[in-house]
């Protein structure tokens, strides 16, 4: 089939995209040398052709396969690239217990050790009464200073207020032995016949002059009845109770309270639990 | 197809396919992502597809994939990102008949557009394009010369408005 007016255009448009065989491609090219009013047709259709950009596509690291390469990886490596999930921390009760017991022994080292080394500052030890009864004869001491006896009273209120006091006795007439630190003072009822005869005062060995042996006012005041002496019973349960760790002194009345707090916390973990 | 021939797959037709779907869809990022799955598709299938057909396989797996961006995105026309990337383009014929033939482009329908950019870029015959863009050979050869003559029309139109 020639090229003609009719059908130009499509062997054109056939030319420009390069699908005619060779030897229509000089057949056109004859026919626009020979009718160049056409030419300018064939110009426009070529402006329609879209020359290639040079457009690089950056990512071609990624669509590379190296199967040699991945096998070569180890597989620890491997799961290093994976997405993990991240382990939630399960509250423990244990660990909980823990850090309140922590904090409870904490704030109770800061707080009432303060109080203990305050209170230790101005503690008179029991241990003053054992020294002066060993360093000195009870006789002796009387004779030397009459205010000996009371020396040792306060002494011993000082080494516990739940022990039975001297200063609570009612007994007209005492005398305290305190023979050794450890053992417990005890005081004895002094009747005028004992005063009369010192020899039979069960702790003392030595003859006292009664004159001598009661300088004081307590002494000199005591009555002359004989009848039998009545102790009064100490509560040991009282409230202001001391209980002695080591060289602490720790008040009775709030270790109790810190006790039942802390059985309180521990009952409510373990319900929760 | 060894993994030997799909790298070099990757290396001869990665700028070829990315070109082509970019010149249509004007973004960068989606233009990559078809390109990754193009070349996905081709390695789930590198036991089916035969290294010379490689590159038909390619296109044809993009040009669907594009199409169906298009009908998802709605976007039939180019944006921006398009006259951005057309503007870093390192061969320029004539800066300003490229401006003019780009701007009357962007007036096809991506039918037509596929056609013309396979046509002119790859220089696929018009049987290779219809069977990546599943149309017969006669449809190709309608369709992308009426695209051709409205082509020829508009920049007429334009050099004259220019003029």
């Amino acid at each position: 089939m020639s090229i003609n007016k009719n059908n130009y255009e499509n062997y054109f448009l056939l030319y420009i995209d390069q699908e005619l065989a060779a030897s229509d491609q000089a057949a056109v090219k004859n026919f626009v040398q020979a009718n160049p009013e056409y030419a300018a047709e064939l110009a426009n259709l070529e402006k329609t052709k879209m020359v290639p950009d040079t457009i690089r596509y950056a990512n071609k690291a990624f669509l590379y396969r190296l199967p040699e390469i991945e096998a070569t990886l180890p597989q620890v490596f491997k799961n290093k690239l994976y997405k993990q999930s991240s382990t939630l921390l399960q509250p423990n009760f244990n660990y909980k217990t823990k850090a309140a017991l922590l904090s409870v022994a904490a704030l109770f080292i800061l707080f009432l050790g303060d109080r203990f080394y305050q209170a230790g500052t101005n503690h008179t030890w029991p241990v003053q009464a054992s020294i002066i009864s060993k360093k000195n004869n009870f006789s002796e001491s009387n004779n030397n200073n009459p205010n000996e006896i009371k020396n040792v009273f306060v002494s011993a209120k000082n080494k516990s207020k739940s022990k039975p006091s001297v200063k609570n006795l009612e007994a007209p007439n005492f005398i305290v032995s305190n023979e050794s630190p450890t053992r417990q003072i005890q005081a004895y009822p002094v009747t005028e016949e004992m005063l009369n005869k010192p020899s039979s005062l069960p702790f003392i060995e030595k003859t006292i002059v009664p004159n001598e042996m009661m300088p004081s006012e307590t002494m000199t005041e005591a009555p002359t009845h004989t009848e039998a002496p009545s102790y009064k019973v100490v509560d040991t349960d009282e409230q202001d109770r001391t209980i002695y760790l080591a060289n602490f002194e720790i008040n009775g009345a709030s270790f109790r309270g810190l006790t039942r707090k802390l059985n309180a916390l521990l009952k409510r973990n373990k319900s929760e639990k | 197809m060894r993994d030997i021939e799909f790298n070099n797959c990757v290396d001869e037709h990665a700028d070829g396919v990315y070109r082509f779907i970019l010149k249509n869809i004007g973004h960068v990022e989606d233009a990559q992502d078809i390109v990754q799955t193009s070349f996905e598709k081709l390695w789930v299938n590198r036991n089916k597809v035969e290294p010379q057909k490689a590159k038909s396989y390619l296109f044809t797996v993009a040009y669907h994939q594009m199409i169906d961006h298009i009908r998802k995105e709605k976007k039939a026309t180019v944006t921006d990102s398009y006259e951005e990337v057309s503007a870093k383009a390192t061969y320029q014929k004539d800066p300003e008949l490229k401006q003019l033939l780009l701007a009357a482009i962007n007036e096809l329908n991506p039918t037509q557009k596929s056609l013309v950019l396979l046509k002119d870029y790859e220089g696929y015959t018009y049987q290779e394009i219809g069977e990546i863009m599943n149309l017969s050979e006669s449809q190709v050869k309608v369709y992308l010369h009426r695209a051709r003559i409205f082509l020829k029309e508009k920049l007429v139109h334009l050099e004259k408005a220019a003029n």
